[in-house]
């Protein structure tokens, strides 16, 4: 392919806004004039389902990422991004959130902590990030924009020229204008957050 | 996004669209009349966007939500008889519900023109089985077009009403899941002054299916299917690529086209392949493939679903006396499921007996599931425990498609069987006839109106033992709320309201209560009511959606319910009732007050366990 190619796996709990944070990151590549595609599996979100997406940059026509395929995995939930680590290539990049919406159905199965799932993430990638979005969120009093301080974050880590205007336009274009100041407010708060250990 | 934007008369603009998106502005561009659908993932966007685009677009068009895939054909093709161009969506599955009017619907043709959407789900993301339906097209003799890409869906919505109109047939738009939720770019085309409807002219010649008029017109059906390939040869749907050259030659179709176009674009094969890539797949451009075919050594056919294609090209070969080896279903890549560039990458690996890849092994961590379940307040999960506790344990569970369907789920289990709409209600009456146990039916309100209405006049009039639990959330909650005769209409004046109770009541039913889901006690007392009758038994539990009411009816929630004694009985309630808003933190249970949704249902059931809290301020509660 003649240009770079950027495949990312996102990956969240339904009502964590991962599909709107898809259309706002595809939006944002479109405005840094990239060729963009997604695919978005819609429908057990609001059942508290795994949400999972891709976003294909620069050309790919595939609208899935495969096992061992995806170059970046953005995961809104730490417990997810555990189980789609299998979708990124080795030494891929990860950036997750350390928060863990606890599944609702309780089996014998043991429900790991945070510590057990940083430690798997960076045993199968050395370029691992994470951030506290809640923490960061509750601070500025922005929860409902918790999933776009992750997409600030990654605007640090993308190998691909994205900027915050890029992601800025996006959600001009996409969200009511009541929204538009939180989202800029979380945007700026992950972009600025330089500690993603 | 905003969804107006679909409407903008901007010639030439790019968006970043969903492909079902973009079949809304096909539909647009090339004027359609009347929209007439029945909810169904994933092609439910599609109703959707036009219902909520209406508010601004009064004029252009009309849109319903009929009562089920049948209904929808069926106004559809009155509509198109008078002459409007007609649009129907459904899931793949819909289509057999809504076949019988389409093969006749066929043979008399619709002047005004009608485009179907049938949205196929390979890999059963959200279905009940993955059938393929193309056999559709051919069945009813009816064209075929399948995008690949969301650009591509809009081009083909337009040109198919155009087909539509020319050759006076259904045309079909099929769809797959990975397709309708694809997001891609989409360059608009002009909006038309409105399209003219075509006047009506009698011709009881052709409109009235008797055995006449039918043997006559299905020689005029096979006539209309030749022009539609005059269509298909020279279409510009059908694409050739690669090395002209070369004698390893690829036919492929549908999503698999991108696998295909992505794996030769990263992956370094030493040999050069020639692509044909139908768009339009019924009726096969047969002279375009043919001359495609006869320069290659061997041809692979890659299409996900059965071996459509390559069975009729197997017989294009035949009749050429070409030799030729044709490949395509094998152990990798069969009917099951979908496809991938990897699989794909394999597959072309081996057809040009180059290296496989393995791709490296990752072993898959056992991880706590989220599989979907009811919503906190969800009075469902009401109704099953209620159920559950008074009737028997050797009862059978009949159940249904919807919302209420995740009761199939632990811990509750109340599914011991489920095949397609309505079944619920007839399979559990034929259940009942030869098994000693009982049968208790549950079905929602949606699909009590889709197909519950004939097998609930079945069960009476052929006299079945059966409970019937009508599940009457006032909504098509699981495909994204949409509007049914259920539902609430206060607030709407293009709807009316069906009353559920009236019907049964209209039909004779004597054994029947109608009780609030959200209240325990009544529904406790209602089951066992009726679990010692015979005959036909009828239990409304009726509580609108939890999530439809706090959104749209404007219900507030003014507590949240919180433990107040831990121990055996807070435990049981935690592994038998499973509130999704029940968390255990070091050992104690507690209520989620983010995700309680205040239906006080677990203080009915444990009311040593729990007890109810007022919210400091209603207003900034952040429930989503």
């Amino acid at each position: 392919m003649p240009t770079q190619t950027l495949k990312i796996y996102l990956t969240g709990v339904g009502g964590q806004g991962t599909l709107t944070a898809t259309n706002i990151l595809a939006h944002a590549f479109m405005n840094a004039k990239l060729d963009v595609i997604a695919g978005e599996v819609h429908g057990m979100a609001q059942r508290g389902g795994v949400v999972e997406s891709f976003l294909l940059v620069g050309g790919l026509k595939a609208p899935r990422i495969d096992k061992n395929e995806a170059d970046i995995l953005l995961g809104f939930d730490a417990l997810e991004s555990l189980r789609g680590l299998s979708y990124l290539h080795k030494n891929g990049i990860i950036l997750s959130s350390t928060d863990i919406i606890a599944p609702s159905y309780h089996n014998n199965i043991t429900m790991p902590n945070i510590e057990y799932i940083k430690s798997k993430l960076k045993k199968y990638s050395k370029n691992c990030n994470f951030l506290p979005c809640r923490n960061l969120a509750r601070k500025e009093n922005i929860l409902k924009c918790t999933g776009s301080i992750l997409l600030g974050a990654f605007l640090n880590i993308c190998p691909l020229q994205l900027t915050l205007t890029n992601l800025k336009n996006a959600v001009k274009r996409l969200l009511p204008p009541k929204l538009h100041e939180q989202n800029f407010i979380a945007f700026n708060l992950g972009y600025k957050e330089k500690n993603l250990k | 996004m905003n969804i107006f934007s679909l409407l903008e008369d901007k010639d030439k603009s790019t968006h970043l669209l969903l492909a079902n998106e973009a079949i809304v502005r096909g539909a647009l561009e090339a004027g359609v009349h009347i929209i007439c659908s029945y909810p169904g993932t994933p092609s439910s966007e599609i109703p959707d966007a036009f219902y909520y685009l209406s508010k601004k677009a009064t004029d252009l068009y009309s849109i319903e939500y009929c009562t089920n895939e049948k209904v929808a054909l069926e106004v559809a093709a009155g509509a198109s008889l008078a002459g409007a161009q007609s649009l129907v969506t459904m899931k793949h599955v819909g289509l057999n519900v809504a076949a019988d009017p389409l093969m006749t619907a066929a043979y008399i043709g619709l002047p005004g023109g009608m485009v179907i959407l049938s949205a196929d789900d390979p890999g059963c993301h959200s279905s009940q089985n993955e059938q393929d339906n193309r056999h559709f097209a051919r069945m009813a003799s009816i064209p075929c077009f399948e995008p690949a890409n969301a650009n591509e869906a809009k081009q083909m919505t337009v040109e198919a009403f155009k087909l539509a109109r020319f050759i006076e047939e259904p045309v079909l738009l099929r769809t797959t899941t990975r397709l309708n939720h694809m997001r891609g770019s989409v360059t608009f085309g002009k909006l038309p002054k409105k399209q003219d409807i075509k006047s009506f002219t009698i011709n009881r010649n052709r409109f009235v299916a008797v055995p006449a008029v039918a043997r006559i017109r299905h020689k005029v059906l096979l006539e209309n299917l030749k022009k539609a390939q005059d269509f298909s040869e020279k279409s510009h749907f059908n694409v050739i690529s690669g090395d002209k050259k070369s004698k390893f030659g690829v036919i492929v179709s549908g999503v698999t086209r991108n696998y295909l176009l992505d794996a030769i674009s990263t992956y370094n094969f030493n040999k050069s392949i020639k692509i044909l890539e139908l768009g339009i797949t019924w009726p096969l451009p047969i002279k375009l493939i043919h001359n495609f075919i006869k320069s290659c050594n061997s041809v692979l056919i890659l299409e996900e679903g059965d071996n459509l294609l390559e069975q009729d090209i197997k017989a294009i070969a035949n009749e050429n006396n070409l030799q030729i080896k044709i490949l395509g279903k094998d152990n990798d890549l069969t009917a099951c499921g979908e496809f991938s560039t990897s699989i794909i990458i394999n597959r072309l690996a081996r057809f040009l007996n180059e290296k496989n890849i393995t791709p490296p092994k990752y072993k898959e961590e056992t991880l706590p599931p989220r599989p979907p379940v009811l919503c906190p307040g969800c009075a469902h999960r009401t109704v099953y425990y209620a159920a559950k506790s008074v009737l028997n344990k050797k009862t059978i569970w009949s159940n249904d498609i919807g919302c209420y369907s995740l009761g199939a789920m632990p811990p509750l289990f109340m599914s011991d069987f489920s095949i397609c709409m309505g079944s619920s209600i007839t399979a559990g009456s034929g259940f009942a006839k030869i098994s000693d146990n009982d049968v208790v039916a549950f079905i929602g309100d949606s699909t009590f109106f889709h197909s519950g209405l004939t097998g609930l006049a079945n069960a009476i009039f052929n006299q079945h033992n059966i409970l019937i639990v009508i599940m009457d959330n006032g909504i098509t909650a699981m495909t994204g709320h949409q509007p049914n005769p259920a539902m609430n209409v206060d607030h709407i004046n293009n709807m009316t309201h069906i009353d559920i109770e009236n019907v049964i009541k209209g039909f004779g039913i004597t054994n029947y209560i109608k009780v609030k889901a959200s209240n325990y006690l009544s529904l406790t007392k209602a089951f066992k009511t009726m679990k010692d009758k015979l005959g036909v038994r009828v239990i409304i539990a009726e509580e609108p959606c939890v999530i439809h009411a706090r959104k749209y009816l404007g219900k507030k929630q003014t507590h949240v319910a919180i433990v107040n004694k831990q121990g055996d009985a807070a435990e049981a309630c935690m592994q038998n009732f499973a509130c999704p808003a029940f968390t255990k933190i070091d050992d104690k249970i507690s209520v989620d007050e983010s995700l309680c949704c205040g239906c006080m249902a677990c203080l009915q059931i444990a009311p040593t366990v729990f007890k109810s809290k007022k919210i400091e301020n209603i207003d900034a509660n952040t429930n989503t």
